[in-house]
């Protein structure tokens, strides 16, 4: 009987490896109420009894056997066919992808928030003024001479302006964000940390210039400021917004407003300053970025602030200018055309 | 202001500064460095080559060609060189340029030798034009013909020499761009003092000194000048020459003004433009004669205003009318010239003029400004003096001109000068504190180092007791660099030294201290006010929902006002003009932003794109007063014009004809939701808003507060004609919110709600209703019959047909039910069901039944 047994198990395996498909008839065949290890069971009884025990088991240990080769069997298929199904599966992933497009910051917002990221980190606050302004905030009270070119109707938009003389309480498009800086000092004393990033106007429309642009203007006030603090201070906002080999230089210049001036110029992030034809700062190596200085002793006094205590810095740059130079943008009128071909890339 | 670095060498001790692209450029960096920054600069005649000076030594006809000569010329060589030419004005003896084998002539053309007609040329003689010149740097030259040198031109001149030194065209020009501040360096002196300073070069300066005068003539007899405004005329300077021989000016001068940009002329004007050159003081010749002689004794020159009305005719041969506030030089009769800009048109100098005035005044800056504006009338002469001149500079100029008319040969300065001024301000002396210059910079730079820099800059060091000032340091400021320096103030003063020093001894030079310090100014904390933090969270919904952030101008066409259907009574015409805009399209301050998306959508469509979705955050502005009401005067602390954040919003798709009025909405609740708005409702009955007209009447609505009392903004389709009005052909929807209100009604409180324990049950309800029943309406008695147990309810198909009949329409609901405390029973929401059932029916709402 015990030979049986094995003929069965060896009959079972033989038939479960060349089965691929329905196993369920085999099990029947061999295990099911009719099937050939069943009737052996059912011999069992005739046998003596102390073999009963023995054959029993090993008559057991054979349908685990069966079983589990029927189960081996049955995950091999399970895997063959799961990868037919998954080839069959395949897709093309070339064709376009479905997406909800997201909108984006314009490119001169970009600029703007990279910059006033920047400043907060170095504790700066961000303020704001209004954009029509009275001529004392826009010239007088920055110390512009009256005669200042700027006032001149060719320059500046003007909303009233008195016909005779040359008065404070004409109101204009501000020309710059400098007037914030007066605003602010008017109603806060030092320490001063502020960026105030804001539209500006003039009269001027070319491939470089806008009537209305924005301006990102800077003030710290508060005692024993210098020179050098706005050079390290420039500094680091150059090597946050170029990366950390970016280099500044300051040159000598001329603003009302300030004293000692600078107009600061960034060294060329295209280039490094190595290319003779570089298109982005025509073989200077330098770009020009901001006008800068040291807060005019006559502005703080007419703010209120003694500057026999204080002293202060103050800058200002164009942020077209920064995001044409950063994007390689070539006409300054793209800026303000919103073709979705253009505002899409940034 | 343009200068030769060959004249500008002139002015600096030791070697020239050498002719070449590398040298030229440190000088530029070196300069720009030190304050006086360089435009452009040029090598000029750069692309000629290998162009020497020859001498004919024969010409003779061409054997084979009847219009070209066989010459033979000298060029400095052991044998002379065969050149065929075909101008007809070369004789033997003449000294040319000649462009030898392998030279390159002016528009960078190449010669080489050929033949021509079969005879070997081995160059070319050159014409002016071939050179890069024309007749007025050689005015005798034939201009069809070779430049066959003359006179005073051949002095100096060698056979075989390279014609760019021969006719002294080896030099650079350099354009600095010079800041208001510094009027003095808009002269060849003030900008050789800066190069001096700035390269460590010793400044030879000269003074000038007339040598020939007739002592026995006097200016008496000629002339006198009165001037009747001071003011205006601080200073007025005059010599008188005679015997005058006009002429071309000698080659050296005629080169420096050409470098200079300036046009030879004759040796009188020449005279004038190179005193203006090298001083920075206009000056002007007139012809004596032309002046009238109602007296004996002399003519007399009066400085005067015009009168009202009063008329010039200028050189241009432009009529000119003048006001009184514009000053003239007038004889008893007439006026002569426009002071400080032009002279009139019968005083200027001829070929028959024989005594003639050296004018050299000083005029008052913004009386020249004035006049030049409103006449449209600029010159390099009103151009200098609109910077504000030192009228320490008058009698310098005029003698250097008298010293050049001696030089030149071509008249006799007659003794004696006029020279009328009322008070002049003299130079000051001023404290150098050292150790407040150092705290201003963040140096450490020496007193001896900032006295060595201010005495190059020509500061006077000098004793304190002298002035009787009781400082320990003294300096005196320069004359022409009073105007920029704020007289009196100690402060400022400081900072303007501060200024003169560290940009000499180099703002890059300037270095941190100690190399760790970042900033010495106060730590604080920094960052956004929630206002700002409420407009990020506003562009952040915008971008999420697709929309791109746009820039737009503030100031617009009056016609927009119109495109929109603005009625006439409409405030938000009561809009701010401009009184200089750069065209009527850009004339007035917007009172609404929605012209200006719908503008974006036309101009998006027009470049072909297939959609848009756009958003504007700016602002918008009215008068602090209406129309008719005058004005608050000014304070301190004042605003201009009322000024107020406002979004706009819009778009267009032709690629997704299901973005629709609903996609607006849901953008609008998004941004709703971003503000942390929740107590809010939308209202189809849109004709109370600003801007209702510019909307479809049906498919728009505005945004209300939960009260109804405020009016957030208003959004949806826009009305065909305005679309029209704007060329959009296609459907676009578009929103305007007050940022301002919302922000005044937003929060940022975030609270958690429990998430739910209980299952929820749910109930579709299909109701036939009136068509112009609004959804909302049924939403509201749902809700409130639900009870406690309401979760939330909305509409998920609408139907029209004939099943439901002329004027109805079936709305479908999805209503939720739970209880956070306990699971609901089919019982208590079947009851529910009924009285929701039972509340739309006394309202003709039934229960759809198929």
């Amino acid at each position: 009987m015990k030979n049986e047994l094995s003929q069965i198990l060896g009959e079972a395996s033989a038939e479960i490896k060349n089965q691929d498909a329905d196993l369920e008839q085999i099990r029947i065949k061999y295990l099911g109420k009719k099937g050939k290890l069943t009737d052996i069971l059912k011999k069992l009884g005739t046998l003596p009894a102390e073999e009963r025990p023995v054959i029993g088991a090993f008559a057991n240990e054979i349908k685990t056997k069966i079983e589990e080769l029927i189960a081996k069997k049955q995950k091999e298929l399970a895997g063959l066919n799961i990868e037919k199904k998954l080839a069959e599966e395949k897709i093309d992933i070339t064709l376009p992808a479905k997406q909800k497009e997201t909108g984006k910051r314009h490119p001169i917002s970009q600029i703007m928030l990279s910059l006033e990221e920047i400043f907060i980190g170095m504790g700066f606050n961000i303020v704001k003024g209004p954009e029509i302004e009275y001529a004392y905030y826009n010239f007088d009270a920055l110390n512009s001479p009256k005669n200042h070119p700027a006032r001149d109707i060719q320059d500046t938009f003007y909303i009233r302006k008195d016909e005779k003389e040359i008065r404070e309480d004409d109101i204009l498009l501000r020309c710059h964000t400098s007037s914030v800086q007066i605003r602010f000092m008017e109603k806060n004393k030092p320490p001063i940390k502020i960026v105030a990033p804001g539209r500006t106007f003039r009269v001027d429309l070319d491939s470089t210039h806008t009537p209305v642009f924005h301006q990102f203007e800077g003030l710290v006030v508060d005692k024993n400021i210098t020179l050098v603090d706005l050079k390290d201070t420039l500094e680091a906002v150059f090597r946050g917004l170029f990366g950390e080999d970016a280099e500044i230089r300051l040159r000598p210049h001329y603003f009302p407003f300030t004293e000692p001036s600078a107009e600061v110029d960034a060294k060329c992030f295209v280039c490094g300053g190595n290319n003779e034809n570089c298109p982005t700062c025509r073989g200077e190596g330098w770009l020009e970025m901001l006008g800068a200085g040291m807060v005019h002793p006559k502005v703080l006094a007419g703010c209120g602030i003694d500057p026999t205590v204080y002293t202060g810095f103050a800058f200002g740059m164009g942020l077209e200018r920064l995001a044409m130079v950063k994007f390689g943008i070539d006409d300054i009128r793209n800026l303000f055309e919103n073709n979705m071909r253009f505002l899409r890339q940034f | 202001m343009n200068i030769s670095i060959k004249w500008l060498s002139e002015y600096l001790d030791g070697e020239p500064i050498s002719i070449n692209k590398k040298d030229i450029k440190d000088y530029c960096d070196k300069m720009t460095y030190s304050g006086s920054k360089v435009e452009n600069y040029e090598i000029l005649f750069d692309e000629l080559k290998n162009i020497a000076v020859g001498k004919l030594l024969s010409v003779e006809k061409h054997p084979d060609a009847d219009k070209l000569f066989v010459c033979s010329v000298d060029i400095g060589e052991s044998e002379p060189v065969q050149i065929v030419t075909g101008a007809t004005n070369v004789k033997a003896g003449g000294i040319i340029p000649v462009a030898l084998n392998n030279s390159v002539i002016h528009g960078g053309k190449k010669i080489t030798k050929g033949k021509l007609r079969g005879v070997e040329s081995c160059g070319m003689l050159c014409s002016v034009e071939e050179l890069g010149l024309n007749l007025h740097d050689f005015p005798y030259a034939d201009e069809d013909g070779i430049l066959v040198l003359q006179g005073d031109d051949l002095q100096n001149i060698k056979i075989g020499q390279d014609i760019k030194s021969a006719l002294l065209l080896d030099d650079a020009v350099v354009e600095f761009e010079i800041t208001p501040n510094r009027a003095d360096c808009f002269s060849m002196i003030g900008l050789a003092r800066e190069s001096a300073v700035t390269l460590g070069r010793k400044l030879k300066l000269h003074t000038p000194e007339i040598k020939n005068e007739d002592k026995a003539d006097d200016i008496k007899n000629y002339l006198s000048v009165e001037v009747k405004n001071y003011d205006l005329c601080p200073r007025y300077t005059a010599k008188v020459i005679k015997d005058v021989k006009i002429e071309p000016s000698p080659l050296w001068l005629r080169a420096k003004l050409r470098a200079s940009g300036i046009r030879p002329i004759n040796n009188i004007v020449d005279i004038t433009n190179y005193v203006m050159l090298e001083y920075g003081q206009p000056m002007h010749a007139f012809d004596y004669d032309y002046l009238d002689a109602p007296r004996s004794g002399g003519k007399k020159i009066i400085v005067r205003n015009a009168d009202n009305g009063e008329k010039i005719t200028t050189l241009d041969a432009v009529e000119r009318e003048l006001d009184e506030k514009m000053l003239v030089i007038a004889d008893e009769s007439k006026p002569v010239a426009l002071a400080g800009i032009m002279g009139g048109e019968n005083s200027g100098i001829s070929d028959a003029t024989k005594t003639i005035v050296f004018e050299s005044a000083n005029f008052e800056k913004m009386s020249v400004r004035h006049t030049s504006r409103k006449l449209g009338l600029r010159t390099d002469s009103s151009a200098n003096f609109e910077k504000g001149l030192d009228p320490y500079l008058t009698i310098q100029a005029v003698n250097r001109a008298c010293e050049l008319v001696e030089e030149l040969n071509c008249g006799i300065v007659i003794s004696g000068i006029i020279d009328k001024y009322n008070t002049l301000v003299e130079s000051s002396a001023t404290n150098l504190d050292v150790e407040k210059i150092n705290a201003l910079l963040g140096s450490s730079i020496s007193e001896e180092e900032m006295f060595d820099i201010l005495k190059k800059l020509d500061f006077k060091v000098c004793d304190p007791r002298e002035y009787g000032l009781i400082y320990d340091k003294c300096v005196v400021i320069p004359s022409y660099r009073l105007s920029d320096f704020d007289n009196g103030d100690l402060t400022e003063i400081t900072a303007n030294l501060a200024e003169e020093i560290s940009r000499i001894y180099g703002y890059n030079n300037i270095k941190n201290q100690t190399g760790e310090k970042i900033t010495g100014y106060s730590v604080r904390r920094g960052g956004r006010d929630k206002f700002q933090k409420f407009l990020l969270d506003i562009h952040n919904a915008l971008i999420s929902n697709g929309y791109y952030e746009t820039y737009t101008f503030s100031f617009v066409t009056p016609k927009y006002f119109d495109m929109i259907n603005l009625p006439e009574t409409s405030p938000l015409r009561d809009y701010i003009t401009l009184i200089n805009p750069l065209g009527e399209d850009t004339s007035v301050m917007r009172t609404t932003l929605l012209p200006s998306t719908l503008a974006t959508i036309s101009k998006n469509l027009a470049n072909r794109n297939d959609y848009g979705y756009f958003y504007d955050i700016a602002k918008i502005y009215f008068p602090q007063t209406p129309a008719g009401v005058a004005d608050t005067p000014f304070q301190k602390g004042a605003y201009a014009a009322i000024e107020k954040n406002m979004l706009s919003f819009g778009f267009y798709d032709t690629t997704d004809k299901l973005n629709d009025f609903y996609t607006i909405k849901g953008t609008v609740e998004n941004i709703m939701q971003a503000a942390g708005i929740k107590n809010y409702k939308l209202s189809s009955e849109i004709s109370g808003h600003n801007l209702s007209g510019a909307y479809h009447p049906g498919r728009s609505a505005v945004i209300l507060s939960g009260d109804n009392q405020k009016v957030y903004g208003i959004f949806g389709e826009i009305h065909p004609n305005v679309s029209d009005n704007f060329e959009i052909a296609v459907k676009c929807y578009a929103a305007e919110i007050d940022l301002d209100l919302l922000y005044e009604n937003s929060s940022n409180n975030k609270i958690y709600t429990p998430l739910p324990k209980y299952p929820a049950m749910t109930r579709d309800l299909a109701l036939v209703c009136d068509d112009n029943t609004e959804s909302a309406a049924i939403y509201d008695i749902i809700k409130e019959k639900s009870g406690k147990i309401f979760e939330w309810a909305k509409p998920f198909d609408v139907y029209k047909g004939e099943k439901i009949g002329e004027g109805k329409k079936s709305v479908a609901f999805a209503i939720s039910f739970r209880d956070s405390a306990r699971t609901l029973s089919d019982d208590e929401v079947n009851i529910v069901i009924n009285k929701i059932l039972k509340s739309l029916e006394e309202i003709n709402i039934t229960l759809r039944r198929i």
